[in-house]
């Protein structure tokens, strides 16, 4: 009886350990596995300890099935393990070997049964599931960028060009320029100097100009002179005349007698004619000399304020040009300055072309590199894309990575290394 | 008169206007330079006025307006001629003025023509005939004529302060 009564309350105490133990392992290992493997274990342990005690009581004849027992219920355990809180283990490998080969597409969420769900591992399973959706959708947003990236780089590629090509246009149109501004301001410093002879000039004639005006005057006061005299040359032969054909008279009064004396009145009388035929010339010639001067006169008189305009005007021009010159030094410099910046900008722009060469080049690599991975983008669907991707429903960066492969193709490309190319070799 | 029996004679030749003329030598007394005329009131337009010579009282007349000219504007080749003309008997000395004095000519006989009677620019019977010089003709006045009796009456009585007009 004692030994049941023993039996009993060992029995009770197994049994009443079975919580503690529970308590303890939760206590312990908290999420661990070990917490429901241990549990097994004790399970087992009690199972057998007291499967050992009964044994203790009837004899040991019992402990031929004790052990066969003891060992199946172990495999069972192991099994229940394995099949219960190992699975996630499993699942996350599973995961794991997708991702390795890049696959980060969504499967389908794995159920666990509800032991296994409150361990680490079913926890690591779901942590492991939230974090390839999140590289999945980073890569997926990766590989859009990439490629927009790559567009990004075509289209800045071919501005760079464009602005490759009208840089070099606008540095030779600007050196042309630059040229032809020099041309001006020598030819502006060119008119400076002759203007400034001009106007030395226009001052020596104004001085010649008023001399011979003077002596104009002078010559006019001599024909003047002239003209008087002869005049009196005129009246005097005129007188002599009168004379002359008086004494003639007086000779026919005295008949014979006065022939000769006719004759003497009749020769003065043609030298007379000839003087004043002389004096008359001379007259008139005088007259036209004095009107001649006169006319020179009132024309030089008329020629000097001109000259001084002229010479005045010559002098505005002169200063004109001396501020136009200073003017055109400093367009000039400008220019010049204009020309070297162009330049410079050919040369920044040479490089952004080749900077630009390198990102299509880098974003090509980093779309080879994503296209790796494979994933399914839900966000994507309805992306602005189109125009990369013919078929958006096929979506994924294999896709892309063709059609990068085909703009590798094409000329726009070639341009791009070859100019990549050459600046490399002027480099 | 003796003078006009031979082959050639000498005539004054003066200018009036554009047109020479030409008077007998022997009418001439004297040729004048131009000298201040004392002004007679009353007088026809043709007569100038008088002049003083050597003390002696000549009119002086504007012959130009006996051919039916401008009257004379004085220049410095204008002079005076004094004439000694005849009229009924009575001699008198008179002035013309004239626009310029010419020369002493010998004219023959021959050259000497007829006034033309028909469309005479100028009174027929002031002109006496037409000398014919190199290829020229000159108006040969008969000054005893171009003075006519009416005007040397006036003449005569303006001399005597004058007080009867025409």
């Amino acid at each position: 009886m004692g030994n049941y009564i023993d039996f009993i309350i060992y029995l009770i105490v197994l049994l009443g350990s079975i919580p503690l133990v529970r308590m303890l392992l939760l206590l312990f290992f908290k999420k661990s596995v070990l917490k429901n493997i241990g549990f097994i274990f004790y399970l087992i342990i009690v199972f057998a300890a007291i499967l050992g005690r009964i044994s203790a009581n009837t004899g040991t004849v019992h402990l031929l099935w004790q052990a066969p027992l003891t060992a199946v219920l172990l495999t069972a355990a192991f099994i229940y393990v394995d099949r219960i809180n190992l699975a996630p283990v499993r699942r996350v490998k599973h995961e794991l070997d997708k991702i390795k080969t890049g696959d980060f597409s969504e499967s389908n969420k794995f159920v666990f049964s509800r032991q296994s769900t409150q361990t680490e591992i079913a926890e690591m399973y779901e942590a492991m599931q939230e974090m390839k959706t999140k590289i999945g959708s980073v890569l997926s947003e990766i590989s859009e960028l990439s490629a927009s990236i790559f567009q990004t780089g075509e289209d800045i590629s071919k501005e760079a060009q464009n602005i490759t090509h009208l840089a070099k246009e606008q540095s030779a149109s600007i050196s042309e320029v630059y040229l032809a501004i020099k041309e001006v301001a020598n030819l502006i410093a060119e008119n400076t100097d002759k203007a400034d002879k001009a106007e030395k000039i226009a001052k020596k004639s104004t001085v010649k100009i008023e001399v011979s005006n003077k002596n104009v005057k002078k010559a006019m006061d001599s024909l003047q002179d002239i003209a008087k005299k002869v005049n009196v040359i005129g009246e005097i032969s005129f007188r002599t005349k009168i004379l002359s054909l008086n004494a003639d008279i007086e000779a026919a009064k005295a008949g014979e007698n006065g022939k000769g004396f006719q004759v003497v009145a009749a020769e003065i009388r043609k030298l007379s004619e000839h003087s004043r035929a002389a004096s008359e010339v001379v007259e008139k010639i005088s007259q036209e000399s004095i009107n001649m001067a006169l006319r020179t006169g009132r024309i030089a008189e008329q020629v000097v304020p001109d000259i001084k305009e002229t010479s005045d005007l010559v002098k505005e021009i002169y200063s004109g040009n001396k501020e136009q010159n200073v003017q055109a030094e400093l367009i000039k410099s400008s220019v010049h300055l204009i020309d070297n910046t162009s330049h410079k900008f050919t040369d920044l722009s040479l490089i952004m072309s080749d900077k630009t060469a390198y990102l299509s080049d880098f974003s090509t690599k980093m779309m080879n590199e994503i296209s790796f991975f494979s994933f399914i983008s839900q966000q994507n669907l309805t992306d602005n894309s189109e125009n990369i991707i013919q078929n958006p429903l096929s979506f994924s960066p294999k896709s892309i990575y063709i059609t990068v492969s085909h703009y590798l193709k094409s000329n726009s490309f070639k341009m791009i290394k070859n100019n990549e190319l050459k600046t490399k070799t002027n480099g | 008169m003796e003078e006009q029996e031979k082959s050639a004679q000498n005539f004054l030749t003066f200018r009036l206007g554009d047109e020479k003329f030409a008077a007998n030598l022997d009418k001439a007394l004297n040729i004048l330079e131009m000298l201040p005329i004392t002004k007679v009131p009353q007088s026809p337009e043709y007569m100038k006025g008088v002049i003083n010579r050597r003390g002696e009282i000549i009119p002086i007349i504007d012959i130009r307006m006996k051919f039916g000219m401008e009257p004379i504007v004085v220049s410095k080749r204008t002079v005076i001629i004094i004439f000694r003309v005849e009229i009924q008997g009575e001699t008198a000395d008179v002035g013309a003025m004239v626009d310029e004095p010419g020369t002493v000519i010998e004219v023959s006989e021959a050259d000497i023509t007829p006034p033309p009677s028909i469309g005479a620019k100028y009174k027929s019977e002031l002109v006496k005939g037409m000398l014919k010089v190199d290829n020229d003709f000159i108006m040969l006045l008969e000054i005893d004529k171009v003075f006519s009796l009416d005007e040397l009456v006036e003449i005569n009585q303006n001399k005597e302060t004058a007080e009867r007009g025409k």
